[in-house]
């Protein structure tokens, strides 16, 4: 059987600190399902020697490598991209940002989903993709490593396998379209100038052709966030978004915004987060093992890989906090069943339990974990 | 051009190339367009606004006041008045008369 085959296009401009862990990354994508070439797009880096030393990375891996002339914008720079795989005849083109970690698995994850009836174009879920991120204390701290996003991507995958999330527009952070869809629905609009919201207008106009715009919650990528408009000047710091072709999308699709509006108070997307924040710390505590710790105020000086669930001395509170690498979530507790409640939301025992602060809740717990009930009183009471 | 270029391992001039002819053409027409509906709606935002600006008028000046009057002229109130007494003015034998003997009174009447 042939397998697909598949442009893998990295859009650069400058970000010398993230793209060649990126590509790298790109590289150790699972090939078994598609034949993937990684295309590398240097918007004309202006940093001293940093294209010299890209395409140099490049050849050495056999990487495409393709600077242009002069400084084309985003949109044009995708554009380049949608056009080669058209025309050098790829099955299916990805646009990705470049400071991005691929999980290994990511094209295996996200074929399924494209190939489902309809569907024009596929989002990989993230960390720091506007409202298609799986909320993290801090992503930059926790998640920030190939292994950490080959676990994440698996465990998601593990849950939601090749489900189809149909969402208003898609995001090229890391997106991948079928060739033929490009062909149909066209190439990205210039009228966006350097970038921001040309994708949302092309999301838009593949629906307006009768394709669905769907994201994966089976896919997880780790995205730095705003490392290449940041590097491209596109966005001040403080600033998250290009107002003038914000207004172009409002000109053009009046009823966008109240279509995300819709969307994010369906409850779907809170639904798909709290299940995929559910799963990542049951897997994470059967992994790795958890701990009770009984306490008013959690401690922040976790271990990389350490599930806690933070309980209340008091014994009363309906509900225990969770942590796990920056992800946090209230999970159901029963303080009259407290074995029972913990046994069945994580079905294994705790490694350890802490008791940081006394309370009534601690003699629950010490009844429904005999022996393994460890002090570690502080100084002094934790809350004020 | 940017010598940079020639460490390229995969050659998109082309592809490149072709889509700015396309990417020029079209903005050239969006040029046209663009300035065709400017043209357009500037005309149609000076009569608007002339137009609120006559409605605020009449809606601020006080019934039978020269600024009300003067607001109806578009009726043919205060203008249609002048008319009237310039007619008279001409129709006067006496005026008439010292015509023939005055160029500026016949240039003033003309």
């Amino acid at each position: 059987m042939t397998l697909p085959t598949i442009l893998h296009c990295i859009t650069v401009y400058n970000g010398r600190d993230f793209v060649l862990p990126a590509i790298e990354s790109a590289l150790r994508i699972d090939q078994s399902d598609a034949k993937i070439d990684v295309l590398v797009l240097d918007d004309a880096s202006p940093a001293p020697g940093w294209s010299e030393e890209l395409a140099a990375f490049c050849k050495e891996r056999n990487v495409m490598y393709y600077r242009t002339p002069r400084n084309l914008g985003i949109p044009r720079n995708v554009s380049l991209g949608l056009l080669t795989a058209v025309k050098r005849g790829y099955d299916y083109v990805v646009i990705s940002n470049s400071d991005v970690l691929y999980p290994a698995g990511l094209i295996s994850a996200m074929l399924p989903v494209v190939n489902q009836p309809k569907v024009g174009s596929v989002t990989a879920w993230s960390n720091n993709v506007s409202i298609y991120s799986l909320p993290n204390l801090d992503p930059n701290e926790n998640l920030h490593s190939q292994d950490v996003v080959d676990w994440l991507h698996t465990t998601v995958n593990g849950y939601f396998g090749d489900a189809a999330m149909d969402i208003p527009a898609g995001i090229s952070f890391c997106i991948l379209i079928p060739t033929s869809v490009v062909e149909d629905v066209g190439i990205m609009d210039p009228c966006f100038g350097r970038g921001y919201c040309e994708e949302t207008d092309w999301s838009l106009r593949s629906l307006n052709a009768g394709y669905r715009v769907c994201l994966a919650p089976g896919a997880f990528v780790f995205h730095h966030g705003r490392g290449s408009n940041l590097d491209a000047g596109l966005v001040s710091l403080n600033a998250t978004t290009v107002p003038e072709n914000e207004a172009i999308i409002d000109l053009r699709y009046p009823q966008f915004r109240s279509q995300v509006d819709a969307f994010i108070h369906s409850g779907i997307l809170a639904r798909a987060h709290a299940d995929a924040l559910g799963h990542i710390v049951r897997s994470a505590a059967r992994q790795f093992g958890y701990s009770l710790e009984v306490g008013w105020i959690s401690r922040a000086d976790h271990r990389e890989n350490d599930v806690r669930v933070c309980l209340s001395p008091d014994g009363f509170s309906s509900s225990a906090q969770v942590a796990f690498r920056g992800f946090c979530l209230n999970i159901p507790f029963d303080p009259q069943d407290a074995g029972g409640s913990i046994r069945t939301y994580f079905e294994c025992e705790p490694n350890s339990i802490n008791v940081f602060d006394r309370g009534k809740g601690v003699a629950q717990l010490a009844e429904a974990f005999p022996g393994q009930v460890a002090r570690a009183h502080r100084n002094y009471p934790s809350r004020i | 051009m940017n010598d940079k270029t020639d460490m390229n391992t995969t050659n998109l001039d082309g592809i490149s190339l072709e889509q700015a002819l396309v990417d020029f053409e079209v903005a050239n027409a969006r040029v046209m367009d663009l300035t065709s509906r400017l043209t357009s709606l500037s005309r149609e935002l000076i009569q608007v606004r002339t137009e609120l600006a006559t409605v605020k008028l009449r809606g601020a000046a006080p019934a039978g006041s020269p600024a009300q009057r003067s607001i109806e002229i578009g009726d043919m109130g205060e203008l249609a008045r002048l008319r009237d007494t310039l007619s008279q003015v001409r129709a006067s034998r006496l005026i008439r008369v010292m015509c023939m003997f005055s160029g500026k009174l016949r240039k003033v009447l003309a």
